[in-house]
């Protein structure tokens, strides 16, 4: 019976990933609609997404406030990390509950709530409030994903560079930096990602020229039922696919050395 | 116009520590240490876990900063030197090697920080890569080397920039038996060499007895003794510093009317005449003949043998006085010996020099 576990364990993935692979077959499907399975295949979707001009801005837009997210989320998330864990034992279970509040609080209360300040603000359909408001989302995957490298960090390692000569700037550049550099992927990959998935507050405050490529997504299907969208999907799951698995692949590597 | 300083004098720099105190919160770590290191003399700090003797070696470094006291470097105050300044070299227990960088680039590092040319960084380097005895490892990944020759690498790295001193923090307690007792003796060696003024902390008192010119026992914070390594084994000034120098027996002895101390009735001869009240006669297990020639030793005493074991180069005898104190006797198995014959509830006698008679002041403490 060892076999069982193993059993279990494949059919929960099958049916965690199978609905998901679904959309591959239908982006290489041919018509004005979604269909399963396809009559007739082709690219047609693939290159509809880079000649109609609502997808193209929409998917460069996505990707550029998603680098600016994770550009801005690994310095802060990583600094909330040390904070956490240099904090008192009193104060560090509270601190980290704010941390991580936003990853609790419904996407829709949140959305609606920024919708009603950046109104306020102006800040409607501007990207840096989209980007600030990724930010809240992004920082804590940073966090908790450094904060593990932070707890195994080998601190020996800043003291021996310290007395080598080096200030507290270069020692942790040269001593602590290296070492952080597998879990500052690893959170960096989620902040990416966490940004460019996100849908329901870009809903409320990122339309127009400034719409991401998710709610492109959402209106298109729900005006009329565009088959771009599975190509969407489809490139959607290859990049994090091939995201996380590469950051997989370094781990193993790192873990062998 | 003074004379230029020669490199043996630069390398033997004077350690002075003056009455240095270290506070955790509320909880005081060290107290009133006192300790002149001479220059190239190496110096060992052991204690227990919990006794201070790291915080002290960080203390020296710039981790921990002492609240009250001096520590000073050959006549300049260290205390607010920043860590990168104050041109110490330093041995981890963990290595603390960088492992993205190569074993020459490890080596390199410190050279580097203080923007050494080329030249003279791939010079020192493979200089100290012999001197540890690991020419042609440079190019190496410090993953790829045993826990000994990373330990020679760490070693290479603190002292390639000619520190003033050089500080190791358990060094060799990460390797094992046979390697570590090697290391002690190579680590020897490179100190009588290099001349530098070594502060070593260990908790084992062969390694420090094997090592150093001088060691301090510190005992909760507390210098308990310093000496060289032969008169704290002959000479502990304290109970404590008896039971953690090697092994001792502490026998309750009486003073008596005319001078001098009794065991049992029986007066020992001695050469130390302290002036006690209350004392324990120190009598180490090896000191203590078993059943001596007349005139062998110049006190005797008799014992019964309770319990005998064989440890390979010696028998341990565990034996009860006349009061029914217990009394440890290390006794090799030489010709003549009577040691391998005698058994458990025979009396033997028992003999001491008067050299090896000792006497420490007997604390409230019970005998450890």
């Amino acid at each position: 019976m060892r076999w069982l576990p193993t059993f279990f364990l494949m059919g929960a993935v099958a049916f965690l990933i199978l609905p998901i692979l679904i959309v591959i077959p239908m982006s290489f499907s041919v018509g004005s609609y979604l269909a399963f399975p396809p009559t007739d295949w082709g690219t047609q979707n693939f290159q509809a997404l880079w000649v109609r001009p609502e997808w193209r801005d929409a998917l460069l837009y996505s990707l550029k406030v998603a680098a600016l997210v994770t550009a801005l989320a690994l310095p802060i998330g990583t600094a909330a990390a040390f904070g956490l864990e240099y904090a008192s034992e009193r104060w560090r279970s509270v601190l980290r509950m704010f941390v991580l509040l936003p990853l609790v609080v419904p996407l829709i209360l949140l959305g609606f709530a920024l919708y009603v300040v950046y109104a306020q603000l102006g800040w409607l359909n501007w990207t840096p409030g989209l980007v600030l408001s990724h930010l809240s989302l992004a920082i804590p995957y940073v966090t908790l994903a450094v904060g593990v490298g932070v707890q195994a960090l080998d601190r020996e390692r800043f003291l021996a560079a310290r007395l080598c000569g080096a200030d507290q700037a270069r020692a942790f550049r040269d001593a602590i930096l290296p070492q952080l550099y597998p879990s500052l992927m690893a959170g960096g990959l989620f902040a990416f990602v966490a940004s460019f998935d996100e849908a329901v507050i870009a809903l409320f405050i990122a339309s127009g020229e400034n719409s991401t490529i998710t709610r492109q997504m959402f209106t298109s299907l729900r005006d009329r039922i565009d088959p771009t969208v599975s190509a969407v999907s489809t490139l959607l799951l290859m990049i994090t696919l091939s995201l996380v698995l590469a950051s997989a692949l370094r781990d193993r590597k790192t873990n062998r050395s | 116009m003074t004379e230029p300083q020669s490199t043996k004098l630069r390398s033997g720099a004077l350690l002075e520590i003056e009455n240095v105190g270290v506070s955790f919160g509320h909880t005081k770590v060290l107290e009133g240490i006192t300790a002149t290191i001479k220059p190239g003399t190496f110096f060992t700090l052991l204690g227990a876990s919990g006794s201070g003797k790291s915080t002290l070696l960080m203390s020296i470094a710039g981790f921990v900063t002492p609240h009250k006291g001096t520590i000073k470097l050959n006549g300049k105050v260290l205390n607010t030197v920043p860590i990168h300044k104050r041109n110490i070299g330093m041995v981890f227990q963990s290595y603390a090697l960088f492992p993205n960088l190569s074993v020459a680039d490890n080596i390199a590092y410190p050279l580097r920080l203080r923007a050494k040319s080329k030249a003279e960084i791939d010079k020192a380097v493979a200089d100290a890569l012999a001197f540890v005895r690991m020419e042609g490892f440079g190019d190496r990944d410090t993953a790829a080397l045993s826990g000994g020759q990373r330990q020679r690498i760490a070693l290479a790295r603190a002292i390639v920039f000619e520190p003033d001193i050089l500080i190791m923090d358990e060094p060799l307690s990460a390797l094992d038996k046979k390697l570590r007792d090697d290391m002690q003796i190579e680590l020897r060696r490179l100190h009588d060499r290099l001349g530098l003024t070594t502060i070593y902390v260990t908790h084992d008192q062969r390694e420090a007895m094997t090592l150093s010119d001088e060691i301090a026992i510190l005992e909760k914070g507390r210098i308990a003794q310093i000496a060289p390594p032969q008169d704290l084994y002959n000479h502990p000034r304290s109970a404590y510093v008896a039971s953690f120098m090697g092994e001792s027996n502490l026998l309750r002895v009486t003073r008596r009317a005319g001078g001098g101390f009794s065991l049992n009735d029986t007066p020992i001869q001695s050469d130390h005449h302290p002036t006690l009240e209350d004392a324990w006669l120190c009598a180490r297990p090896e000191k203590l003949m078993v059943s001596p020639q007349p005139g062998q030793a110049d006190t005797v005493f008799d014992a019964r043998l309770v319990e005998k074991v064989f440890q390979g180069e010696s028998w341990l005898l565990e034996c009860l006085l006349d009061d029914d104190t217990r009394i440890t006797v290390r006794a090799s198995d030489h010709g003549g010996s009577i040691v391998s014959t005698v058994a458990p509830g025979e009396t033997l006698q028992l003999g001491l020099l008067r050299r090896d008679a000792y006497f420490i002041e007997r604390t409230e403490e019970v005998s450890p």
